[in-house]
């Protein structure tokens, strides 16, 4: 059910006449909201006071909308049994959350924040009208959200951060020749590193460490209701502190209540906190004799020449896996051959690789270490200035229809009917998109041509 | 030969020749040429909604009726097991037993596959051997409990048939129907033609000459028991009903020949030769049945010249002439399939008779010379006619082929555009347009080879609609990013709100209310009321009206209205 409809069915059927009165009181709407379900309709996405309702609600409701705000949907009403409710799971549905529905309506509902809606009853599928009911936060909201952490600290400089485990994967990998292919994550094969047999990205390596955090912070197994939208430690974690401010950290004591709702179960911030500070994805740093934690921040430019250094005998450029940002050695793979340093010194050599190079698009060439290696490495200038040369001197129009039209009134009928997008090519031929194929039939037809078809083999 | 001639036939109801027999089975293969017919997965029947689009092109006018009353048509049962026995279309007859305990095979995905090969040899036969092949094929149709004695498996007929019950031991098995309705056609064609001839003197005719023609007169029984039962055990009339009280027919009935050999006659001469136009037959007056299967119900034939030609082999080609407004008269004594096939490419068919005619159009003939470029329509026309062609109609035949060539369509190609003119795409190039921009098939394995090459290919995917931009350093004649950026803007789509303006009044009572209402629909004005809340709504339009209303009631109310 869209948001509109499920507005229009909470005003005109569902909300009893002192819901009303209660919500109009609570949002502080004009009298006239009080007779008119029409009216209320109208004025209930207004932001006329979401903020103060949304502040005035404990810690755990607003964690759960915010929670709602990621699902970014309708949810039915288990989903605020993490709020509301015992575990309780013996009796039927009703039996089991009818409680908790009555203080989403007392609390929620009836102070204007949420749309509620019952679905349509299904064909073959008797359901109890609490099971069809869904509750929603308009998106209209979202920006009336409070912070989720709203105690977070504000300190200058940067924290304590895991750096390595990325290019220790790397260099272990890498240098350690004696274990299988298949065992490594990373490795060098037909001159392309690859990360679990892809090409390597950044955005895989990243993956690696969530995974990594993901399952040192696993939980153990709860039972939790499909409906109820809960998130895994690490993910809602990621989730919670990415609403902090640039410079905000949280407290392992602030973050225990929105990780409990998140996860729909108790879970141990510090151990969770602590492991993907490990894994290198969270940064800490101690004040005031408690553990502060953040994202990991945008980290300061790396100068191109400490990790890239020429070697002009071998006419290869060495890359430092040490020193080298993620991001960066995307870029230098994408156009490059690579091959392990012989001395196994955690180092990568180089070589520029024209196929790659004339596949990669601009952005890619005037990234920082291309430029770099352009400018100071004379392999990769001189591939660079015959790229130069030759990009788009060859170019392969993929998905074009293309005729030849000997009659000059059928052409100029199909130019008419295409505008600009037709192109004529010399001899009578022309190309236009495949998609505008009937159109042109329907011009041939009607000028009384037929068309005369040649199939490539 | 000594057979009666009938001179009142004023009695007598002939049977008219509805079936083309013939003009079916090749309206049957071109249609299953053309889709993809899926049988059904038990029966193995043609599907319903192909039956029926079938049934308005086949020529017996009784299919679509059976297909709606039945459910089944044996007319379409025969044409298609015609044209599956010819090899002209392919599939699964025996189907697989999907389980250990099925009892019956289904038909999965039995798709009628037609074999164009086995059909253009079929056409390349002279209309002749076409006949002979399609005689052949009748001739041997329906054997034992399947031959005329006990079913009518050939079209439409009326006469009714012996209980076939037994029919699968003693005599039946062991005559061989096809020479016997051989010797019968050969009779037959002896026959006087042109006049209607009494069956029964026919069949008394038989019983004198050949009394032996169908049942020998000792027959050599295959198994010892059947030794003893005679030459007629397997038939049996019936004075109740079809399946009623049954009466064995025995060799020593003075008339035993005529009700079995001549029963047989009578159905015989409804089933094959009438199916294809060599007899005509008529019927008696209908009567009050009180024997099963009916005698002497079938009292007359025609014999048609046809038959002794057909058995002669002297069938005439078709003949054609085309005329100088563009009419092309194709004449054949029977149905000209290969003719009218290729005609159909190039005409319109106006008229389907004994005569067909046609008309030339130069859409078809542009069409078809797109189509096969080998195809030369005047030598086409040349081929079947026997005068020559018109000199204006040859002119524009001419004029009309060259017409296909003015739009070609490359099909599944992409456009390669290079300055590098060393560069080696010959083996993927369709055709040149203009130095260094090629017609290519495969870009994808072209795409490779060019950077093998060196080339620094770009590729540039277009969109469905419209054609993507080329980079602005790329040299094409595509427009680029910046032209494209130029192009002015698509014209905007017109939309036009109506605004409707409404009134809303709030009433004191229900009273008043219906009274209001009332007024205003004695004159027809659209007002909406809701008596939850004792208001009418109208359109601002409607106001003089609802004012007119109220100054009506205000003789009896003093009305005030306030605006809220």
């Amino acid at each position: 059910m869209k948001p509109s409809e499920m507005l229009h069915q909470m005003c005109h059927s569902l909300l009893a006449a002192t819901d009303i009165k209660e919500l109009c009181r609570a949002r502080g709407f004009a009298a006239e909201a009080l007779k008119s379900p029409g009216i209320l309709e109208t004025l209930f996405l207004s932001p006329q006071g979401v903020s103060e309702v949304l502040a005035s609600l404990e810690p755990g409701e607003l964690a759960a909308l915010h929670l709602l705000r990621s699902v970014d949907g309708p949810v039915d009403v288990s989903f605020f049994a993490r709020v509301y409710g015992k575990r309780n799971l013996r009796g039927t549905f009703s039996q089991r959350f009818q409680s908790v529905f009555s203080e989403v309506k007392q609390r929620l509902i009836r102070r204007g924040v949420l749309l509620w809606s019952e679905e349509r009853q299904r064909l073959f599928k008797k359901e109890s009208k609490l099971e069809l009911t869904r509750l929603q936060l308009p998106v209209e909201f979202y920006n009336h959200l409070p912070p989720l952490i709203p105690a977070a600290r504000e300190f200058s400089g940067a924290g304590n951060w895991n750096a390595n485990v990325a290019s220790d994967k790397l260099i272990e990998d890498l240098g350690n020749s004696s274990n299988a292919t298949k065992e490594r994550l990373v490795c060098v094969e037909d001159g392309e590193l690859r990360i679990s047999g892809k090409p390597f990205t950044s955005a895989t390596m990243t993956r690696w460490q969530q995974n990594g955090w993901a399952e040192a912070a696993k939980q153990p197994k709860q039972f939790t209701y499909e409906a109820s939208k809960s998130k895994q430690p690490d993910e809602a974690m990621i989730a919670i502190l990415s609403e902090l401010d640039d410079h905000a950290w949280a407290d392992v004591e602030q973050l225990a209540e929105p990780l409990r709702i998140f996860c729909d179960t108790t879970v141990d911030a510090a151990a969770v906190c602590e492991a993907g500070w490990k894994w290198g994805l969270l940064e800490r740093r101690r004040e005031e004799d408690k553990t502060w934690y953040r994202l990991v921040s945008p980290q300061d430019r790396v100068a191109v020449h400490r990790y890239l250094i020429p070697n002009e005998q071998d006419d290869c450029v060495t890359v430092d896996l040490r020193a080298v940002p993620l991001a960066a050695l995307e870029q230098i793979v994408a156009i490059s051959n690579q091959r392990v340093s012989p001395g196994g010194n955690g180092s990568l050599l180089i070589t520029p690789n024209f196929v790659k190079l004339g596949r990669a698009d601009d952005e890619l060439l005037a990234s920082e270490p291309v430029q770099w290696l352009v400018e100071h490495t004379k392999p990769f200038a001189e591939m660079y200035v015959l790229l130069s040369e030759r990009r788009g001197q060859t170019i392969l129009h993929e998905d074009v229809a293309l005729a030849r039209v000997s009659d000059l009134s059928l052409k100029v009928a199909i130019e008419k009917a295409l505008g600009q997008n037709v192109v004529l090519l010399k001899n009578d031929f022309i190309a236009f998109p495949r998609g505008r194929w009937a159109e042109v039939q329907r011009v041939v037809k009607k000028s009384g041509h037929v068309v005369k078809e040649i199939v490539a083999k | 030969m000594n057979i009666d001639r009938i001179r009142n036939m004023a009695k007598l109801d002939v049977e008219p020749s509805g079936q083309d027999i013939r003009r079916d089975v090749h309206t049957f293969v071109a249609y299953v040429s053309q889709r993809r017919v899926k049988r059904g997965h038990r029966d193995n029947a043609i599907g319903k909604a192909d039956s029926m689009r079938l049934a308005k092109l086949l020529s017996a006018p009784e299919v679509e009726s059976d297909l709606t009353d039945r459910g089944y048509s044996p007319w379409l049962y025969t044409i298609d097991e015609i044209a599956r026995q010819w090899g002209l279309v392919r599939y699964d007859t025996k189907g697989v037993y999907a389980g250990y305990t099925s009892q019956e095979p289904c038909f999965p995905d039995n798709y009628i596959e037609f074999d164009k090969k086995a059909y253009g040899q079929l056409l390349a036969l002279s209309i002749a051997k076409q006949e002979q092949r399609l005689l052949e094929e009748l001739l041997s149709h329906g054997q034992g409990s399947g031959s005329e004695f006990f079913s009518a498996a050939l079209g439409t007929c009326r006469l009714d048939r012996f209980n076939p019950w037994g029919s699968a031991t003693a005599v039946v098995p062991m005559l061989d129907f096809t020479a016997i309705r051989k010797s019968l056609l050969k009779l037959l064609a002896n026959c006087p033609t042109g006049e209607w001839l009494s069956v029964a003197s026919l069949v008394e005719y038989l019983k004198q000459n050949d009394r032996y023609f169908l049942i020998p007169k000792k027959p050599q029984f295959k198994n010892k028991w059947d030794d003893g039962k005679g030459r007629y055990t397997n038939f049996r009339e019936s004075r109740k009903d079809h399946w009623g009280h049954e009466i064995q027919i025995e060799e020593t009935d003075p008339d035993a020949f005529e009700r079995v050999e001549g029963r047989y006659v009578e159905r015989f001469l409804e089933g094959l030769p009438k199916l294809l136009g060599y007899v005509e037959v008529a019927y008696g007056p209908p009567k009050v049945q009180k024997l099963y299967p009916s005698l002497g119900v079938l009292q007359a034939f025609r014999v048609s010249e046809r038959l002794q030609r057909v058995l002669s082999g002297k069938i005439a080609e078709p003949t054609l002439r085309v005329t100088p407004s563009f009419d092309v008269y194709l004449q054949s004594e029977l149905y000209p399939a290969r003719a009218i096939r290729e005609l159909q490419r190039i005409c319109e068919h106006v008229t389907e008779d004994a005569t067909n005619v046609f008309h030339l159009q130069r859409q078809r003939v542009a069409a078809a010379c797109a189509d096969d470029p080998s195809l030369d329509v005047v030598a086409l026309l040349e081929s079947l006619s026997t005068e020559p062609l018109p000199a204006n109609v040859r002119r524009e035949l001419q004029d009309w082929a060259a017409h296909g060539d003015k739009f070609v369509l490359y099909s599944g190609c992409s456009l390669l555009e290079t300055n590098k003119q060393d560069a080696n795409t010959k083996s993927f190039r369709v055709e040149n347009i203009s130095p260094g921009v090629d017609i290519v098939r495969s870009p994808d394995r072209l795409f490779v080879e060019l950077e093998k090459q060196q080339l620094a290919p770009l590729r540039v995917k277009h969109g469905e609609q419209t054609l993507s931009p080329v980079p602005d350093k790329a040299s094409s004649v595509f427009p680029g990013t910046t032209q494209a950026k130029k192009k002015k803007r698509e014209a905007k789509t017109k939309v036009t709100l109506m605004r409707v303006t409404s009134v809303q009044l709030l009433c004191p009572d229900n009273e008043f209310l219906d009274r209001l209402q009332r007024l205003l629909a004695d004159v027809s004005c659209p007002v909406e009321a809701d008596r939850k809340r004792l208001s009418l709504s109208y359109a601002r339009q409607f106001e003089p009206e609802v004012t007119k209303a109220i100054r009506t009631l205000r003789s009896e109310y003093e009305v005030k209205i306030n605006d809220q």
